[in-house]
């Protein structure tokens, strides 16, 4: 399926096609190519083709269904659907009863006429960068399978790179749909902290969890991301802000746009640089800014996550410890054993770190970072080269996603493909609430042929 | 105090052990770890503790509390 959500949409809504012609197609593709992509967890079969349906009978009696009518999407298998067991990429979770109701996101994704085709692989618990799941193995990137999807979120960014879905829902607490977006080549946003409920979608880190959507286009992103928003008393982090429509033809003009050096300048490799350059030069970006202490505004993330996570999942690591994967399983004992002052400092300094950074936003309105420090590495790479220092490959590729959702900036990683080159990503950041911004440089990109997101 | 009796006073400042503090605390709170998998649970925690050092050292004034629901 090469059609945008948008696309596939228009083209249902002008009776182009049908809702279950697509969905149909959808589930043969995902029969054929997910023994060899490793993205689907669980496919829906017939509740897929049944809301497919309906959207057809809908359309015959002159209902409009919405702005996503017969688009199939799926979702990281942390987010509840109504009926089945949410697994979170755990073994353990297996044995939870089917989850009562439809996270919040799904819910709102179903009334805009899109259709759930599946749950996605990720890693357990969300706690990892590669989605390498010892319980449901690993998603191998869709360029290159000898490789990594990036994660948590990776069976989400795959599917969508492989064009098995043209819309997915993930979730990020350190850069979990960032990383994969970027090592994937697709877009991937993590929007403002609080602006998407989170309700219905299994917690890591509650202080840092965020969920937001994987597409191939701006478009998409936009649209997705408008449908979801709006207050839910079910999440009590959720904004009650009222949703927001976005102009993308708006174009760029006004529109601030500085690259951050120092910490997020240093310690990539050279695709990922020139990728970035790429991306500044087509906005004519030259100033420079600096985040102040984002190393310790990583490593307080990581505190928080840690402590948060661990706390979580205490009662399990006390019982099924076991069950766990090796992966995890010793990080999380690790994390329960921090004293409580670390973990306060930390929060402390998330408050520092959100003041000064937001310092900076009062000249800027939007900030070029690279998403990871290299290319998808190999499945089995434990170490990597980068500014000749030999690092672990796992906790790096956080790097520079980790200090900015650690303080729940609105972030898009936009696809670059360098010729001859693996994807890389480049973080569009913005003040908290201006996803707007996001959306109107990012498509200013898109149309200037400097990112793109085309099916493997 | 002469010097001989200082090297007599045991030290105020003991070297931490990252596996006696992972024993201990996981007793507290009853998580027991198998024997296999206290290494690995112990470098994890030496991990954590070399990444807690810079956030720790960093100043912060004491007016400045944790947001106790984050506004970003």
């Amino acid at each position: 399926m090469n059609l945008t959500a948008a696309a596939i949409a228009a083209a249902i809504k002008q009776g182009e096609t049908s809702a279950e012609a697509v969905v149909k197609a959808t589930l043969e593709r995902i029969q054929t190519q997910n023994n060899r992509l490793n993205c689907f967890t669980t496919v829906l079969t017939s509740s897929a083709l049944a809301a497919a349906a309906e959207i057809d009978r809908r359309l015959a009696t002159g209902e409009d269904p919405g702005p996503l009518a017969g688009v199939p999407f799926a979702v990281k298998n942390l987010f509840d659907i109504a009926g089945t067991v949410t697994l979170a990429g755990s073994k353990i979770n297996r044995d939870n009863p089917p989850a009562a109701q439809d996270a919040t996101a799904i819910a709102r994704l179903k009334a805009a006429g899109a259709i759930l085709v599946g749950a996605l692989n990720m890693d357990e618990y969300a706690y990892g960068f590669v989605t390498v799941n010892h319980h449901y193995g690993a998603t191998p990137n869709p360029h290159d399978p000898t490789r990594i999807s990036g994660g948590s979120s990776g069976g989400s960014a795959a599917a969508v790179a492989a064009g098995l879905v043209p819309l997915s829902l993930g979730s990020d607490t350190n850069g979990s749909i960032r990383v994969p977006a970027a090592l994937c080549g697709v877009y991937g946003l993590k929007p403002t902290y609080g602006r998407l409920s989170r309700a219905g979608a299994a917690l890591f880190s509650s202080s840092l969890d965020h969920i937001g959507p994987f597409a191939r286009s701006v478009q998409d992103v936009a649209l997705a991301f408008e449908v979801i928003q709006g207050p839910d008393e079910r999440d009590p982090v959720c904004t009650s802000r009222a949703p927001t429509r976005h102009d993308l033809a708006a174009g760029i003009d006004g529109i601030r746009i500085a690259i951050a050096t120092d910490y997020f300048a240093r310690g990539m490799t050279p695709p990922v640089a020139q990728a970035c350059e790429k991306v500044a030069i087509a906005l004519k970006a030259t100033r420079t800014v600096i985040l102040p202490e984002s190393a310790r505004a990583r490593a307080a993330a990581y505190l928080i996550s840690a402590c948060e996570g661990s706390q979580l999942h205490l009662s399990r690591l006390k019982n099924r410890l076991q069950d766990f994967d090796p992966a995890t399983r010793d990080r999380f004992i690790a994390g329960a054993l921090i004293p409580n002052s670390w973990y306060i400092q930390a929060q402390r300094l998330r408050r520092w770190y959100r003041d000064q950074v937001r310092q900076v936003f009062q000249t800027v309105d939007l900030i070029l970072a690279p998403t990871t420090p290299c290319q998808a590495p190999f499945i089995d790479q434990t170490t990597m080269d980068l500014d000749g220092q030999l690092v672990l490959v796992r906790p790096h590729l956080g790097l520079y996603t980790q200090p900015l959702s650690f303080i729940g900036l609105p972030v898009l990683s936009i696809p670059v493909h360098l010729p001859g080159k693996l994807p890389v990503g480049v973080q569009l950041v913005a003040r908290p609430y201006n996803e707007a911004a996001l959306f109107r440089v990012a498509a200013a990109l898109e149309q200037a042929g400097v990112t793109q997101a085309s099916i493997i | 105090m002469s010097d001989s009796l200082q090297a007599n006073q045991p030290s105020t400042h003991p070297v931490f052990s990252a596996e006696v503090y992972v024993q201990q605390t996981a007793q507290l709170l009853n998580l027991s770890i198998p024997p296999d998998q206290m290494a690995s649970v112990v470098e994890n925690f030496e991990l954590i503790q070399a990444i807690a050092q810079p956030v720790l050292e960093f100043s912060l004034p004491d007016p400045l509390e944790a947001a106790p629901r984050f506004e970003p």
